[in-house]
């Protein structure tokens, strides 16, 4: 089924009012945000239902408001399409929705053509939770490599005082007593590097509060 | 301040500076050793705070590498 009045030699036509009802319904149900916008004034000529909820605006408070002024954060006279004649085709850019808050987004704009007169439509997806998870993913790549340096040097340098208190040992020349406190201190140390490792558990844990489930979380905060 | 890395602590600190030395763990001893013969060699009375060993085994250790523990002061946090 085609959407366009134009004739297809193997299936039947459809009638302007179908093919508006069928553009309404896709506009309105698609699972994508779509603002239609006039390239010569950047006014909001339309947005459907998910372009308003990603922005938490009302279909009055967008239309007639300038993009730039609105919902992108280029300023005027710096727009990526009619200014800069940039493409853009699956780009991650970001939306200011109504709260001010900035929006993560994968964006598409092209130019169309409807009834003689030119337009923009910008299409595009909320990936905010995508850019969350990338968030939580190199924060753990960072806690991993604060746990490894936290852990890595003190354990070299206990395995270079081990090694001395062997060679103490074999020298014959300390007593028992002086070899059991260096062992102790070596030992003092090593529950140090594992009290730090438990802190950096417990920060992962307070921090990610909404992540852990409690029990685990209980359990990592050792309640 | 002066960042010293290694065994390129200066031959003479007569300068005033206040010098961090940093050393890979596995040449804190050798660098502990080289740099109290190369303070008591400048004529200077180094104190020493130890953490990591007992005053009676850093005394025998700087012994043994040919150095006057009576020209040292200790304070020694491990046995106190």
């Amino acid at each position: 089924m085609s959407l366009t009045n134009e004739p297809h030699p193997d299936k039947p036509s459809i009638s302007a009012d179908t093919s508006e009802s069928l553009f309404k319904a896709v506009f309105d149900r698609i699972q994508t945000g779509i603002i239609i916008v006039d390239p010569h004034t950047h006014a909001i000529v339309d947005a459907n239902p998910i372009a308003l909820e990603i922005l938490g605006s009302s279909k009055n408070e967008l239309v007639n408001r300038t993009c730039h002024e609105f919902i992108c954060p280029a300023k005027k006279g710096a727009c990526e399409v009619t200014d800069l004649n940039t493409a853009v085709t699956n780009e991650e850019r970001v939306l200011i929705n109504k709260r001010g808050e900035r929006v993560a987004i994968l964006k598409t704009v092209v130019r169309t053509n409807i009834n003689n007169k030119e337009y923009l439509i910008e299409s595009f997806v909320d990936i905010s939770d995508r850019k969350i998870a990338e968030n939580r993913k190199i924060a753990l790549i960072g806690f991993l490599n604060e746990s490894v340096l936290r852990i890595r040097r003190p354990l070299e340098l206990t395995k270079m005082n081990l090694q001395l208190i062997a060679d103490q040992v074999k020298t014959e020349e300390f007593e028992p007593e002086e070899i059991r406190m260096e062992l102790q201190i070596q030992a003092n140390n090593i529950s140090q590097m594992l009290k730090n490792l438990d802190d950096l558990v417990r920060m992962v844990a307070e921090e990610r509060e909404a992540e852990i489930p409690q029990e685990f979380r209980e359990f990592l905060l050792g309640k | 301040m002066s960042a010293v890395v290694d065994s390129a602590f200066p031959e003479d600190t007569r300068d005033n500076s206040l010098y961090l030395i940093l050393a890979p763990p596995e040449k804190v001893h050798e660098m502990n050793i080289s740099i109290m013969k190369k303070i008591l060699g400048q004529g200077f009375t180094p104190l020493i705070i130890t953490v990591n060993q007992p005053y009676k085994v850093l005394a025998k250790t700087y012994l043994r590498e040919g150095i006057d523990i009576s020209k040292i002061y200790v304070i020694d946090t491990v046995t106190q």
